[in-house]
């Protein structure tokens, strides 16, 4: 245990991250504490943020040590696993089918087309008028961020599928569904989890994004709150939370796919 | 069907005999149509090594994905013993040029993956993969995924996986092909005898004369577009291969006619504009002056 930590430390990979992350806080410390460029001004250094950040009576009452702050966090985060979870869920299957049925992909693929450029904030009016309570439209706006990113690279994955399998699995005799399930779905996965880390990164960019038009609650609803009431050190905070978040969701995507697609691993080597 | 796997059954069904018959296959575009397979007639005699060679553009695809069911004759009719071949069926293997193994599966799995979906109970299921896997030497290997085996491993793995389903016939398009030169001789003389040792039907095509005569019981030689049958060529070199046969006077007897043949049609894809023919053209040139140095 001990020898393997210490491995871990010499690791130059892990000193370059060390490096990397210094230098820039030493940037925005320069920038703001030493400099006092203009613009700048009323910008909080680092310090002031870790201050604010750890403290146990902040200014703004949220802090690592308040019990806002983890409700905040608890909004966001069950608003974004719903609706990633359901993105993924549709998502994948719709893309499953586009790229298996060919009839069903021309039925599909032009309403798909048209519809996904469409940013993900432009439903907001249509979400609240529809949907019953602000809870659902936010949930719903990051669903449909996250749900093209994960169709379209599902359906990429379906078509980067070698013909040869296809036509080796049918002389071995399989029938429509044995093909759909050894063939189609693993055959995609890596292109389904490419998807699926896009489609994470934007349903976070949309949690903001919604929280602050239409939320009660919630990471992005605080950083508007913070900004509206001069804490610019509990933005910082909440800015750098979320930073953590999607950098842990993305961990964990790819951790269930590096399980899920081990012969992918191995090709690579590691 | 499958399942039938005791020594008694030797000869009669056990075994497919594929009669072809007037094929022609043509393929309609807008305005114009191209014939790719033009009245070819032969037969894949039962429990015999038939090696098809061409040049490239011949439709010899063509006429594997028709003795395979995927797809249907524009006219004429293909048999599998008297039965009109319609669809794929695990009585008519395919062992495909660039390998096919799903990547996402283990060599077990690949390999039992036929059994598996056509239902055969789990227990025979396994026997047989272990012997299969023993005979073509992976059993050390069956836990690996095809990426982590050798070009060599991976083409046994899909002899296997084919082998195991006993079919009536194996089809095997140039499978070959991208080896290196010793893992090809290797691959070559392990197909052979495992050929020689099952006395199954096979179906082998291929670019390489020398492989070809090397397998072979017959061969049969196509024309350049529309591909039709040319000639088909006796092999009599007894029986089990050796290599050391590749320098008998009779090898180099078949080789020179059959170069004489495939020199024809070659030129012609060559006059044509083929690309892959110039290859061949060029290959064939280099053996031709070869066997003469040899005489």
């Amino acid at each position: 245990m001990i020898d393997r930590i210490r491995t871990g430390l010499a690791n130059p990979q892990l000193h370059r991250a060390v490096v990397g992350i210094l230098l820039f806080l030493g940037l925005w410390y320069l920038l703001t504490a030493v400099l006092q460029l203009p613009r700048f001004k009323l910008i909080p250094d680092p310090l002031q943020v870790i201050k604010e950040w750890f403290s146990l009576e902040p200014l703004s009452g949220r802090s690592l040590f308040t019990k806002t702050y983890y409700v905040d966090i608890a909004y966001s985060i069950a608003r974004t696993l719903t609706a990633f979870g359901l993105a993924t869920f549709m998502g994948v299957t719709l893309g499953l089918f586009m790229g298996w049925s060919r009839i069903f992909y021309d039925f599909s693929f032009p309403v798909l087309e048209i519809l996904r450029p469409m940013p993900p904030l432009s439903w907001i009016p249509l979400a609240v008028l529809i949907l019953p309570g602000v809870e659902v439209a936010v949930i719903t706006v990051i669903f449909i961020a996250a749900f093209f990113a994960t169709v379209l690279n599902t359906l990429l994955g379906v078509f980067s599928i070698d013909r040869n399998y296809f036509l080796a699995a049918k002389c071995l005799g399989s029938r429509p569904k044995d093909i759909f399930f050894n063939i189609v779905v693993p055959g995609s996965l890596p292109f389904v989890f490419t998807g699926l880390q896009i489609g994470m990164g934007i349903a976070w960019m949309s949690l903001v994004a919604g929280e602050i038009i239409v939320g009660q609650r919630g990471l992005g609803y605080a950083i508007y709150e913070g900004y509206s009431l001069y804490q610019y050190a509990q933005v910082i905070c909440y800015m750098f939370t979320l930073g953590i978040l999607g950098y842990a969701s993305s961990a964990a995507i790819r951790a269930v796919g590096r399980k899920l697609m081990a012969w992918e691993a191995r090709k690579r080597g590691a | 069907m499958a399942g039938n796997r005791g020594d008694s059954a030797m000869g009669s069904d056990r075994f497919g005999e594929v009669r072809i018959e007037n094929v022609t296959k043509t393929y309609k575009k807008k305005d114009s149509s191209s014939t790719v397979l033009q009245d070819c007639t032969f037969r894949i005699e039962r429990g015999r090594l038939t090696a098809l060679m061409g040049p490239s553009g011949c439709g010899k695809t063509v006429l594997i994905n028709l003795i395979a069911g995927y797809e249907i004759p524009t006219t004429g009719q293909i048999f599998l013993n008297d039965v009109p071949v319609t669809k794929p069926d695990p009585e008519r293997l395919v062992v495909f040029q660039e390998s096919a193994l799903f990547s996402w599966m283990t060599v077990y799995s690949n390999v039992i993956f036929g059994c598996r979906v056509q239902g055969m109970p789990r227990k025979e299921m396994k026997d047989r993969a272990e012997h299969i896997l023993r005979t073509v030497g992976l059993y050390e290997f069956r836990d690996k995924y095809p990426s982590q085996l050798s070009g060599g491993m991976q083409r046994r793995a899909e002899l296997a996986r084919a082998l195991i389903n006993d079919p009536k016939i194996m089809i095997l398009d140039e499978p070959f092909r991208g080896l290196d030169a010793l893992t090809r001789q290797l691959m070559q003389e392990f197909y052979v005898e495992l050929f020689e040792d099952g006395g199954r039907t096979n179906f082998f095509v291929t670019h390489e004369i020398d492989e070809a005569i090397f397998l072979a019981d017959r061969l049969v030689i196509m024309t350049f577009q529309p591909g039709k049958i040319k000639a088909e060529i006796e092999v009599d070199l007894p029986r089990p291969r050796k290599f050391g046969m590749l320098a008998s006077h009779r090898f180099m007897e078949i080789r020179e006619y059959a170069i004489e043949l495939l020199y024809e049609e070659a030129a012609k894809a060559f006059a044509a504009g083929s690309k892959s023919a110039y290859d061949l053209v060029g290959a064939i040139v280099a053996q031709k002056g070869m066997s003469q140095k040899c005489e």
